[in-house]
Parts: C-alpha cells; sequence; structure tokens
C-alpha cells in the first residue's frame, strides 16, 4: 500500500518494490527463416533464454516471438504490445536501417537492438548504434547474451527513475568494441545477477528479499567519451563504479588514452571510485597501476575471474574479510549480523584500515543499504577520539539499522535477522489470523507514521509479539488425530485432548527460538481466520491467557507457553464460539487459528504486574452526549489491565476531541460512586497456569487503589475527594479518598494520550475504510518519579495491542421511527443502535423489576439464559428488555450475562435502575458483538438529562396486559399472537417498537 | 368549596403550570390551616395569602462562552421567597429540570425547614438550567462567573447566602464566591458550603448524622430515658449513616444492623468505636462494601439483598434513600418492639409507613426536624463567617447540639397531644408560627 500523505513516510522495501518498472517480457525477433536457425542452433531460443535466467534464479523470462519479414513484425507490433525488438542484419523485405525507422515512426520509444551474427555485419555498424537502432550485439551463440540484451535495455529505461526514487547505483561501462561489449557484458551481468541474488537472502522475508533484488546496481554503456561522461556528469552522486575501456572515440576520433582520461576526471570527482580498466594492451597495465586502479586483461583466459574478483572484493560483493594493515585476514563475515558479531572482536587495527578504505561503506552500497552506507562513508576516522570510538560507532548504527529494518515488518523466523530486535516474528506458514494481521498492520504504519513528530513526548508501538500461523493448527489436528469428533467434545475433555496433543517438533524448535528474546508475562491469544473481520468480528469469543512467564526454569517457562498455544487452540471448539458460528454464515470448518503470543504491557510491582492504564478505542461513538459527536470517537480507560474494560467494569470515559470532559462525573460525589476501585493485575505469585478448568483469567488478581498507590502507579490515574470540601483535588498529597480520575491525562495533559488516541484513530479509520476499535496500553514510563542525575528518563509508551474493525453499518435504506401515535408505540429512543426494521419478533423477554440490587442480576442472567436457549431452539427471535448495562460482569452495573445467554435476542432495550444510575455500555466485548451482528439495541437511560422525556419512554402498562408464556422469578416470557414492528434509524440514532398491526412505510432506498 | 381548596384555586391560577409548588403549597395548607383558622389575626394579615407569594423572584440571562468559542445562553434564576426571620437561606441548583416552578416549590418547603432550626435563616433557592455534566472545569468556572456577575448584586452575607444543592458542589460554590469577591471586594460570608481553608465550617458533613442523633436523643427524653441499653438499627452506611453510628456510640446506645447495596449487616455485640473506624475506612477511603466487614468480624451475618427493619430494636434511624422504609416494615419493626423512629434521610418513610407509626402512637420524627442538622450547619458557617472565627469542632458540636435541642423543643411545644407528640404535626406548626408570627410583627411591608 502506497501512502499518499507527505506525513507518512514509505519504508525502504515499499520504496524499492516499485523499482525497475520497465521489464522487458515481450521480444519480437525479426530475422530471416535462416538467421533464426542460426539462432536456434543448439535449440529454441525461448528455452534456452529461459534456461539462461533460470540458472541466475531468475524469474520472468521474456518470452520471444518470430516475424520473418518487415511486414510481418509491423503487423505484430500494431497487434500486440512488445517491450523489445530484436533483428537481424538481414531481413527479407527491407533494409534494417529502414526497418529501424518504420519501427520508431510508429513506437518511437519502443528499443530496437541489432544483432549480428558475423563480422561483415559489424562493418557496417561501426558506431554500434544509429538513429534508429538503439544498440548493436553481437551473437556469441551464447543465449546469455540475450540477458545480457534484456538487462541492459531494462537498465536503460530504468536507471534514471531508480536512481532518483531510491538512490540506487550506477556502473558506467565504457566499451566501444561491439564484440568486446557483447561478450563483456554477458559475464558482467551474469556475475552481477549472481552477487544480487546472494546477497538478497540477508533480507528478513520475503518482500525485503524482492526489494534487494530490484535494487541491485544498474549498468549503463557508453560507447565514446562524450557519452561516457555525459553518464558520469549524471549519475555522479550514485556512481557505484567505472568499468573503462583504454581506447574508444573521443570528439569522434578514436584515442589510445581516452579511458585514462576518463580515470583522471572521475578521480578528481570522487576519489576512491572503484575502477577497472580494461585492455588487451599490456602497457597499460603500468598506468593502471599508476593510477591505483583495477586492470584486467581483454585477451586473457582469467578474464571471468578477473571480472569476478573486481565485484566481488572492489564493489562490496562477496564476503566482508577483515584484514590487517599487512592484509593478513583475521576474519570472514559472510552477512550483516556476522559482520555485526565480527566488529566486536577483531582487532582495532582492521577496523581502523577498513574505515579508511571505506570498505564498510562500500560493503553496504553492494547490499542497497544506501542511506547506511552513504551515512558510514561520510563519518572519517578522524572524526573519532580513536579506533575503539570508530568502533563504537559502527556497532551503533549497524544495531539501529538492524532494528529499523524490522520495524512494521513481519520477520519470518528463518531470517538470521529474526529474533534480535525483531518486532513481530512469524512462525511457521499459513495466515496470521485476523487479530495478528490487523496488529502487523498497525505495525506497519507506526513505522511509517512519523509519529513521534506528530505526538512528541509519547512513544507509539506494538509490544514484542510472535505469530504462530495458521498452517501449525491444521497439521497439529492431524498430527493428533483430532478429527471430526473433537466437534462434539466441550469443556474439560475438550481442553484435555488439546493438552495432550504434541506440536511439531519444527516448530517447538521455532518457537522456541522465537522466545528468546521475549521476556515478562506473555498474553497467549487467538488470531482466527474470521477474526477481526469487517464483518463478524469474533469478539471475546475465544481464550486468552496471560502466563507470568515467570519460572527460573526456561523449560518449564516454555511448557506452559505450548500448553497455551494448544489451549487457545482448543477454544476454537469451545460451546461459545460454537454458539457464535451459529449465528454467522461461517461453518466451524472454515475456521482456523493462528495464535498471537505477546509481551504483556506493564511492570512489576512486587508481586503484581500491570500497566499504567489500559482501555479501548472506538472510532465512532454511538451515545454522543453534551458536545460530542458521534464521529469524536470513544474512549474507555481503566487503571491497570484491560480486563477491566473488557468486563464492562466501573472505567473513565471520554471522548478524545474533549479529554476535559468527563460525562459521567458531574459531580465530585459522582467520583465516589462511579469510579473505579479496584484494578486489575497479573499475579506474579502463580508461576503456573491450569488450563484445564479453561478459566482464562485465572493468573488475574484483583487490586485495591491502596496497592497502587504503594507500587507509586496511582498518581498518574487518580485525585482526591476532599469529604469536608465536596471537591476533587488533584494529585495525592491531601489525605482523602482515591479516586481514579485520569485527571492528569486527560485535564492537565501530562502526557500526551489523547492526542495520540486522536491522531491514530483518524490514521487506522483511514487505512482501514471504516471506523476502528483500538485496544491500547500506556506505560508512564518515569513520569511522576524523581530522576537520578546523569540517567535519562524513561520516556512513556503508549502500545497499540489490537486495531480491528467497528461494526458496519448498512444505511443505505431509509427508516422512518416518528410520526407515530402514542397509543402505538411500545417504546421509543433517541439513543439507539442499529439500522432497518425487524418484523419477525413475537416474542418478549422482560426482566421485571428495576430494583434490582447486585445480589439479584446473577440470576436474572440465569433466567434470561434460561429462556434464551428455548427460544434459539425454537428459532424464535426474540425482543429483551431490562435494567443496566447488558452483559457487564460487574452485577451492580447491570446483567452479566454472557452472549450464548442471549445470543436470540434480535432488539435488546436498556432501561434504568429505580435506584442508580449506569451509564450505557460501550468498548466491551459484549457490545460489540451486538452490534456486529446487528442487535438492535435502544437505551431509555436518561442519564444524559437531555431533557428530551417523549423520546425515551417504554409501555409497561401494555406490556403487563400481554400474555405471559413463561413466567420465571424475576423473568417474564411474554408472546404475542403477531408480531412487533421494530424500527432502527442508524443514521439519526433512533428507534421505535411498534404494537402489532401498526402499519408502517415501506422502506426507501 | 373549602378554604383550602380555594385557596389553591387562586394559586394555580396565578401559577399556570407550576405543579410542583402546587403540590408544596397544599400540602402546608392542609396542615397549618387549622391553626390558620384558630388565629384570626393570621386571616386579617393574610398570612398565607402573603406567604406563598415570593418575596422577590429574579430571573436573569446568563451567557457564556464553551470551550469551542461557541457563546451559550442560560437562564438563572433566585427566588427569594422569605426574609422574615433572617436574610434569605437555600441552595442553588444547576440542572436542566430547574424552572421556576421547581425553585418555587423548593424555596417555599426551605422557608419552613430553616425556621424550626431558631436560626436567623429565611427561606429562599435559585439556580438554572445549566447542566454541569457534560461541561469541562472550565466551562463549569466561566458559567459561575458569569452566573455570579447577575447574582451578586443581589445576594450579601445579611441579604441572601445562598449554598449548595443538586448540582452544585464543592467546585462551584469555589468558583461563585471567587467572582462574588473579585466584584464586591469583600471577604464575607456571603455562600455556605466553603472550603474549609477559605470560611467553611467544621462538622458540616458529620450535621446530619450528629443532628438526627441529638434529636433522638430528646426523644427519648421525654420518657424520661436515653440511648443507655437500646439497640439501633439503621439503613444506609454512608455520610449520614456512619455518623449517627458514632454519635449513638458516644451516647451509649448499640447499633446492632446497617445497610449498603449488597444487604443488611447485622452485628448483635455491636458496631463499637473500633469497628466503626475500620467500617469509616472501608467505605470512605476503599469504597469497598459492607460484605467485607461480614467477612472480617466474627459472629457477623450479612442478609445478602434484604432491608434491615426486620432486626428487632429499640429505635430505628432510615438514612438512606427515599421509601425505602414501607408500610410492611413499619409493621415489623413494631411487632419487634421498635418505639422511636428518627428519620435521617428526606422522605425515607413511605405515606403507609407514617400512619403505621402515628396510629401506634410510637416516637416518629420526620426528616425535616430530625435531619435539620445540615442546615444548622449552615447557619453556624454564617455566624463563624461573621464573627471572623472559625470554631473548633467541640464548639460547632456544642451548639448543634443546642440547636437539635431547639428544634426538639419547638416540636412539642406544637406537636403534644396529650401524652403524645405528633412531631410531623409540631414540625410543621412551628415553622409555620415563627414565620407568620414574625411577618406579622414587621407589618405590611412585605
Amino acid at each position: 500500500m502506497r501512502n499518499q500523505d507527505p506525513a507518512v513516510q514509505d519504508p525502504w522495501y515499499l520504496k524499492f518494490s516499485d523499482l525497475m518498472v520497465h521489464r522487458v517480457r515481450e521480444i519480437l525477433l525479426v530475422s530471416t527463416p535462416y538467421d533464426a536457425f542460426t539462432l536456434e542452433a543448439d535449440g529454441r531460443l525461448t528455452e534456452r533464454v529461459f534456461t539462461a535466467y533460470h540458472e541466475l534464479n531468475l524469474t520472468a523470462a521474456p518470452r520471444i516471438s518470430h516475424a520473418p519479414t518487415a511486414a510481418r513484425a509491423m503487423e505484430l507490433l500494431s497487434q500486440r504490445r512488445f517491450d523489445l525488438v530484436l533483428t537481424m542484419a538481414r531481413i527479407a523485405d527491407t533494409d534494417v536501417a529502414g526497418f529501424g525507422r518504420m519501427v520508431k515512426a510508429r513506437f518511437p520509444s519502443l528499443p530496437v537492438v541489432l544483432l549480428v551474427l558475423n563480422e561483415g555485419d559489424i562493418n557496417r555498424f561501426p558506431s554500434g548504434a544509429t538513429k534508429f537502432i538503439d544498440h548493436v550485439f553481437w551473437w556469441t551463440g551464447d543465449a546469455r547474451i540475450l540477458l545480457a540484451i534484456v538487462k541492459l535495455v531494462e537498465d536503460a529505461l530504468n536507471a534514471p527513475y531508480d536512481v532518483e526514487k531510491a538512490g540506487v547505483r550506477v556502473i558506467v561501462v565504457v566499451e566501444d568494441s561491439i564484440r568486446r561489449y557483447s561478450a563483456f557484458l554477458s559475464l558482467l551481468y551474469a556475475e552481477l545477477m549472481i552477487q544480487s541474488n546472494s546477497l538478497s537472502l540477508e533480507g528478513v522475508n520475503e518482500l525485503h528479499r524482492l526489494a534487494r533484488i530490484r535494487a541491485r546496481p544498474k549498468l549503463l554503456l557508453a560507447r565514446t567519451y562524450e557519452e561516457a561522461t555525459e553518464l558520469l556528469a549524471r549519475y555522479q552522486s550514485n556512481l557505484f563504479a567505472l568499468i573503462t575501456d583504454v581506447r574508444f572515440p573521443k570528439n569522434g576520433e578514436e584515442h589510445p588514452q581516452a579511458g585514462f582520461e576518463l580515470v583522471r576526471e572521475v578521480q578528481a570527482q570522487k576519489p576512491g571510485l572503484p575502477v577497472l580498466v580494461q585492455s588487451a594492451e599490456p602497457a597499460n597495465r603500468t598506468v593502471a597501476a599508476e593510477l591505483g586502479v583495477h586492470y584486467a586483461d581483454k585477451s586473457s583466459a582469467t578474464l571471468l575471474k578477473d571480472i569476478r574478483l573486481f565485484v566481488t572484493e572492489s564493489l562490496g560483493f562477496g564476503d566482508f574479510v577483515f584484514r590487517l594493515p599487512d592484509r593478513t585476514e583475521v576474519y570472514r563475515a559472510r552477512d550483516m549480523i556476522e559482520l555485526e558479531q565480527a566488529l566486536r572482536t577483531v582487532p582495532v587495527e582492521s577496523v581502523c584500515f577498513h574505515a579508511m578504505g571505506n570498505h564498510f561503506s562500500l560493503w553496504m552500497m553492494a547490499r542497497a543499504m544506501f542511506t547506511l552506507a552513504d551515512e558510514v562513508r561520510l563519518r572519517r576516522l578522524s572524526d573519532f577520539e580513536n579506533g575503539e570510538a570508530m568502533r563504537e560507532y559502527l556497532l551503533h548504527v549497524l544495531e539501529e539499522f538492524r532494528v529499523k529494518q524490522q520495524e512494521g515488518v513481519v520477520t519470518d523466523l528463518n531470517s538470521k535477522y529474526s529474533v534480535r530486535g525483531a518486532h513481530f516474528i512469524r512462525v511457521g506458514m499459513g495466515s496470521l489470523g485476523g487479530k495478528a494481521r490487523g496488529l502487523a498492520f498497525v505495525s506497519s504504519v507506526l513505522a511509517r507514521g512519523r509519529f513521534r513528530d506528530r505526538v512528541p513526548g509519547l512513544e507509539i508501538r506494538i509490544p514484542h509479539s510472535v505469530v504462530v500461523a495458521t498452517d501449525e493448527f491444521e497439521r497439529f489436528l492431524e498430527n493428533n488425530r483430532l478429527g471430526g469428533e473433537i466437534r462434539t467434545l466441550s469443556g474439560v475433555e475438550l481442553r484435555r485432548r488439546f493438552l495432550a496433543g504434541q506440536l511439531s517438533p519444527e516448530i517447538r524448535a521455532d518457537l522456541w527460538r522465537a522466545m528468546q528474546h521475549m521476556s515478562g508475562p506473555l498474553a497467549v491469544r487467538s488470531s482466527s481466520l474470521l477474526e477481526d473481520s469487517q464483518l463478524q468480528p469474533f469478539a471475546g469469543i475465544y481464550a486468552t491467557y496471560m502466563l507470568p512467564n515467570n519460572d527460573p526454569d526456561p523449560e518449564v517457562r516454555f511448557r506452559e507457553l505450548v500448553q497455551a498455544v494448544k489451549a487457545v487452540w482448543a477454544s476454537t471448539y469451545s460451546d461459545d464460539a460454537k454458539a457464535y458460528m451459529a449465528c454467522t454464515p461461517y461453518s466451524l470448518e472454515e475456521e482456523r487459528m493462528a495464535v498471537l503470543i505477546q509481551e504483556v504491557v506493564g511492570r512489576t510491582h512486587g508481586e503484581r504486574y500491570y500497566p499504567h492504564a489500559a482501555g479501548v478505542a472506538l472510532s465512532y461513538n454511538y451515545y454522543p452526549v453534551g458536545a460530542q459527536k458521534p464521529t469524536d470517537g470513544l474512549v474507555t480507560i481503566a487503571l491497570g489491565l484491560g480486563q477491566t474494560v473488557v468486563d464492562g467494569g466501573t472505567t473513565v470515559q471520554f471522548s478524545p476531541a474533549q479529554p476535559e470532559v468527563l460525562p459521567q462525573f458531574g459531580s465530585a460525589r459522582d467520583y465516589l460512586a462511579y469510579s473505579q476501585k479496584k484494578f486489575y493485575a497479573l499475579d506474579l505469585s502463580r508461576t503456573r497456569v491450569d488450563f484445564s478448568t479453561g478459566d482464562d483469567v485465572s493468573s488475574l488478581v484483583s487490586c485495591t487503589l491502596a496497592q497502587a498507590e504503594a507500587d507509586g502507579t496511582l498518581a498518574l490515574a487518580a485525585s482526591v475527594y476532599c469529604r469536608e470540601d465536596d471537591t476533587i483535588r488533584p494529585g495525592l498529597s491531601t489525605p482523602g479518598t482515591r479516586v481514579v480520575s485520569f485527571h492528569n491525562l486527560l485535564r492537565y495533559e501530562s502526557i500526551p494520550l489523547a492526542a495520540a488516541l486522536r491522531t491514530l484513530l483518524e490514521v487506522f479509520r483511514e487505512g482501514m475504510g471504516s471506523a476502528v476499535e483500538i485496544e491500547f496500553a500506556l506505560e508512564a514510563g518515569d513520569w511522576g518519579r524523581s530522576q537520578k542525575r546523569g540517567h535519562p528518563a524513561a520516556r512513556p509508551v503508549l502500545y497499540v495491542l489490537q486495531v480491528r474493525p467497528q461494526a458496519d453499518q448498512n444505511f443505505e435504506t431509509e427508516v422512518e421511527t416518528e410520526g407515530f401515535a402514542e397509543a402505538d408505540v411500545v417504546c421509543t429512543s433517541d439513543r439507539s443502535m442499529g439500522h432497518g426494521r425487524l418484523s419477525n419478533i413475537a416474542d418478549i423477554v422482560l426482566v421485571e423489576r428495576s430494583d434490582l440490587e447486585a445480589t439479584d442480576t446473577p440470576g436474572i442472567a440465569q433466567q434470561v439464559g434460561q429462556i434464551n436457549t428455548a427460544l434459539m431452539t425454537e428459532k424464535r427471535p426474540y425482543l429483551l428488555i431490562g435494567p443496566g448495562r447488558w452483559g457487564s460482569s460487574d452485577r451492580r452495573l447491570g446483567i452479566p450475562v454472557t452472549w450464548s445467554q442471549i445470543a436470540g435476542a434480535k432488539v435488546i432495550v436498556e432501561t434504568d435502575f429505580d435506584n442508580r444510575e449506569v451509564e450505557p455500555s460501550q468498548g466491551a466485548h459484549f457490545f460489540h458483538n451486538v452490534t456486529c451482528f446487528r442487535v438492535g439495541y435502544l437505551t431509555l437511560s436518561n442519564l444524559d438529562h437531555r431533557g428530551t422525556w417523549q423520546r425515551r419512554r417504554l409501555d409497561r402498562a401494555w406490556l403487563d396486559t400481554l400474555p405471559v408464556h413463561a413466567q420465571l422469578p424475576g423473568v417474564r416470557h411474554l408472546r404475542l399472537e403477531t408480531p412487533l414492528s421494530v424500527l432502527l434509524d442508524g443514521r439519526s440514532g433512533t428507534a421505535t417498537i411498534l404494537k402489532p398491526g401498526v402499519p408502517v412505510l415501506p422502506e426507501r432506498r | 368549596m373549602n378554604v383550602v381548596d380555594s385557596m389553591m384555586a387562586d394559586l394555580i391560577a396565578k401559577n399556570p403550570a407550576e405543579p410542583q409548588f402546587h403540590q408544596a403549597v397544599h400540602e402546608v395548607l392542609e396542615s397549618v390551616m387549622p391553626l390558620v383558622e384558630s388565629v384570626p389575626a393570621y386571616r386579617q394579615a393574610r398570612i398565607l395569602e402573603r406567604m406563598v407569594e415570593p418575596e422577590r423572584v429574579i430571573m436573569f440571562r446568563v451567557p457564556w462562552v464553551d470551550d469551542r468559542g461557541n457563546v451559550q445562553v442560560n437562564r438563572g434564576f433566585r427566588v427569594q421567597f422569605n426574609s422574615a426571620i433572617g436574610p434569605y437561606k437555600g441552595g442553588l441548583r444547576f440542572h436542566s429540570s430547574v424552572t421556576l416552578g421547581v425553585l418555587k416549590f423548593l424555596g417555599f418547603e426551605q422557608t419552613y425547614k430553616n425556621a424550626l432550626t431558631g436560626l436567623p435563616l429565611g427561606g429562599g433557592k435559585g439556580g438554572s438550567d445549566f447542566d454541569v455534566r457534560h461541561k469541562s472545569d472550565n466551562e463549569v468556572m466561566r458559567f459561575c462567573h458569569a452566573f455570579a456577575t447577575e447574582l451578586f448584586r443581589h445576594i450579601g452575607e445579611d441579604t441572601d447566602v445562598p449554598a449548595g444543592d443538586l448540582g452544585v458542589g464543592g467546585r462551584e460554590i469555589g468558583y461563585l464566591f471567587g467572582m462574588y469577591k473579585k466584584l464586591s471586594n469583600k471577604f464575607t460570608g456571603v455562600l455556605t458550603g466553603k472550603g474549609l481553608d477559605w470560611g467553611g465550617s467544621l462538622i458540616r458533613t458529620e450535621a446530619t448524622g450528629y443532628g438526627a442523633t441529638y434529636f433522638l436523643e430528646e426523644m427519648l427524653a421525654t420518657r424520661g430515658d436515653g440511648f443507655q441499653g437500646k439497640s439501633v438499627v439503621i439503613s444506609g452506611a454512608g455520610n449520614v449513616g456512619l455518623h449517627t453510628i458514632e454519635k449513638v456510640n458516644e451516647l451509649g446506645g448499640k447499633v446492632v444492623a446497617m445497610t449498603d447495596y449488597d444487604g443488611t449487616v447485622v452485628d448483635r455485640d455491636g458496631i463499637n468505636p473500633e469497628k466503626l473506624a475500620w467500617t469509616k475506612e472501608l467505605v470512605f477511603n476503599r469504597r469497598g462494601s459492607l460484605r467485607e466487614y461480614a467477612e472480617h468480624f466474627k459472629g457477623v451475618e450479612l442478609f445478602e439483598g434484604r432491608r434491615p427493619w426486620s432486626v428487632p430494636c429499640d429505635i430505628a434511624i432510615p438514612t438512606a434513600c427515599e421509601n425505602e422504609l414501607d408500610g410492611e416494615d413499619a409493621k415489623m419493626l413494631l411487632a419487634n418492639g421498635c418505639t422511636v423512629v428518627a428519620e435521617g434521610a428526606n422522605m425515607p418513610s413511605t405515606p403507609e409507613a407514617v400512619q403505621a407509626f402515628q396510629q401506634a402512637r410510637i416516637l416518629y420524627a420526620p426528616g425535616k426536624a430530625s435531619n435539620a442538622g445540615g442546615v444548622a450547619t449552615s447557619g453556624l458557617e454564617m455566624a463563624q463567617n461573621a464573627m471572623h472565627l472559625s470554631w473548633t469542632r467541640e464548639e460547632v458540636d456544642a451548639r448543634l447540639h443546642g440547636i437539635m435541642k431547639g428544634i426538639h423543643a419547638s416540636c412539642v411545644q406544637y406537636g403534644k397531644e396529650g401524652d403524645y407528640i405528633d412531631y410531623v404535626k409540631g414540625a410543621n406548626v412551628a415553622g409555620f408560627i415563627k414565620v407568620a408570627n414574625a411577618m406579622i410583627a414587621q407589618g405590611v411591608a412585605w
């Protein structure tokens, strides 16, 4: 994905992927049948070209079409697209020059290359080209000449753009002899391809490897002094090397020393540039030596070896050979990793020797690491205090480079780059799954987005992550014979079977390696193919395990990790997952599970581990209050681990556009009543997790604010309620009740969290093309701590844990929710979610009491679940009505149902408690699933006191007249003979439920 | 048509669309009409007709600018209802439901509530339809400053002394006071509910609980009795409930039950001072629930989801919320031997419960009498400001005690019927008579 926003910088591998736009894929060979026969003396030309490409590991060998005459050639040219016309000297129906003229007249940019077979033909084109012929080549009998022709044509076309776009390097070859350069370029290109291919293996992943190949040096051919100087001037900044003959035309006449003049000119402008002089005149060897340049004898049998030596030693391809000043070899580094390792230990004299010769820079240049090469080249040994300082500098830039290489990319484990410095590693083959894919996208966006400039004062990144890709899931099922029968298992038995299974040895080894540099507690999460897709988020359906990861024995830690991976796989077939899947168009067979392993964000505080804060940010706020706009979004945040938010517990909610406004706290006393009192931390005293119970939060412990204050983490989140004054005081220095307000973040902006979330929501909304939901955690670094002198403060870091699309609302149809007589309306609200019309609901499940206490709500949840099961069996969707925040795990805030207990509800109406006020739910998994399954949701809560009393009401009296189908102690199931009509207008956020038989207007599109 | 109906018809005609005000007036008329009928001077002075008309109503525009730079306009009110016995006194309410009718009803009731305290406090109420709920701190501040720029010319320590109410807490009082001080160039007790560091009074948070207990002590004294050996049941475990327990302990009583949203905790050994201190830490600092009390202390039972009225006791003190004690609860209390009920909240007993208590002729005190401690402490704050002094806790507590004794005495004076004391009647009449007599004494100037 290319970004048009100048604030966003494309990473190098994306820039490189844009290179070599011009490719020769289709060649039109124009020749007499006899010449064609000559060319194909050893077999079909196309196959021989293909073989030549294949031997060099090149892809996409061009296809060759044949035209026996100029007329036929012109006909073919007008019918199809060709990238190159290759013509022989003799054409049946015209001469070459005439043919060239014809081609250029109609296709001025189409290259025309003449291939000559003998001396006579060469003599007819002594200058090697004409106005209508771009190049003349000698047919050497080796199909590699065609590769050279193709590559030369491509390089000539691509060089201007590639150099400007990505700083690609250029090798200028000066040779006027057609025979010579035909042979030489074949050798040189073959060698260049071999070297480039071998270097590309150093990439962190396939994308990097392909990008490196495209950034190989380009060869440009000059046949005269003037052509050469023009090329050298044009590409001076990107010159990689000069390979030149000695005797060639200058000012229209052959000059015996033209090459050396050229060399001197180049050396004056670019001293240290690698130069190879080729000549058949032995005396020129001496001159070359005097000039300090390499020399190759054109007529020597060792010419290829000489070229290879030049390419590997002088151009930096091949191993980096550490030598002492006396040229004694001390070490060979095959790649950047080995170079970095060697640099730590080789004698400092060797470091200095190579630094003075710019060898490091050259070597990096060969690997297309242009920015790094340029940076290193600019630093001279004299810039440093001593050789050791130079060594430190080199190690620093190499480490920075290594880490940067892996920013925003998924590193394949088999790359030598992986593990060290990698932020995101893939283990195994297959898909990353929805969650991990979203995270990889986040990583790439963060790497490119220049967020340090956009949000100064706050680092934004993802936690270190490892993904076991989906193929291993399938292999695990197969190897452990977990076939169709597991779909009938559930609970303990299901987990037991999975936990008893074995990972493949390869994945075990790979996972072990990948985990070597992950430390601290780990979150092991599902990342299935169907998770977090646009339509079906599967949020909260599969398991997540939090591992303390603190056993002193690494084997024990690894075993626990493997068990967690298996337990996550097992959750694919859990009862909740099956119930959920039944409500989607998908089947269980289609699901594939990858597993995402992440370092848990936070710090250790004794036996507790948790971040300063965690939460969820939404692009779209379905319940804006006051001056909030829906498109401003909504953030829900809590002290400690994000489980509080996931559970729908007590949190702080704010709009990122107006963080200083906290609607849920209208008065100081509201902080006492409605603010967070406890938080979740990972319990580090438990070194083992029991996976057999399926309790995926057993490692979490509920902690008090006093504990946070003792840990030093409360100050960022809390203020003090002063009872005597009935006010909220900033800071914790005054006595009084601690209340979680996040004033330091939201009101006083001590860390620019709101600004960061605003930016992230905007960026990801654009990137994903829809409203998004971002899960995040905040580590405040050294905020609030006194700093030791000389020690830089640790910066606060905002970690993005997940990004997924918010539910998509289909607003294409118009739905009218107003204009109905009061007597016809069961329920109406101007705070609703969902869009469309439902006319198949004839069952109502009503929670009778609104004065429920915390002790009552769990029982109510069970009763609702009981009725839900019966209705789902009968396939009867229903309207659910009850007080508080549905799905909240805090039984005081609402009815703590799980998704499976209300999966059959098609509309949910949330009423007020009589005896307390509760903000409507947003951001919890439960609510997220409700919207994604297009369950209509109405709230009749008057919490915002907007005064639109008439728009939010429920006709309880009418409900009391309805026939009771089933009565449980706190829940009534009512059944109508004819269905209700439910009208939901997602655009205005209004909804009306009409009594049976009330006519409605038809839908309009 | 009887006198009350006739008066109501006139009232409704003159004050249309103010149903809350009509309701409040009707209730007072019903209870005081027999007295008025028996005192010709009241009829001649047309006391009732004058009392139901506010002395002054100030309605004003409050423009302010929100955080986005948009101009907002709200409406401000100050209903100065009655100043016969002292400067107007009553809270300010910022809420979208505020209307003139609501404030008139509240101001009307406040007059008699304040009169009952025995302090020189008139009655008033004010506010705005501004909703603090979705506003930033800066927006609240700008609104309060804008509100004060008009209000300041109508209030003063000897004229009208507003306080907080719904939507007006310590923060808002601070902002209002800051602007008043700026405009008037005076530091006076023009507002109550101020911060402790700048003129507020100690004991404010404890006052309602202490006050209710002092009132109870007086109630028991009418029988020659006291708290010693008495078992007490309290609903609620917030400010009022816990401070009531504290004072009951001091006076020798034993609290055996208290409640919160988890249910009722019964501690038959009594919630002694040590346990109370633990509970205060639990509730005020940790904001935990009483379930933890039951888990922490031996021999304590938690009855989940249950109210406390089935626990046998001598004294019941509802402090939690409105309508928490209904007719059935009242019967249960009576059956278990409860002989004294004093309300620590506003209208916690339903009309059926009140009727049951009165029919049983136990000692029953309505909230307007027994929970007047809060109002009383406002008056004490004004007194301290006037003297430019800050009293100690003991001083304030002692004065509060005196005030509650005085309220009780007034209720007895006007509520005693043989050996029974009708505190409801006593409270209603005591307040009315004080104001009525003051109005007559001051002539037809108002």
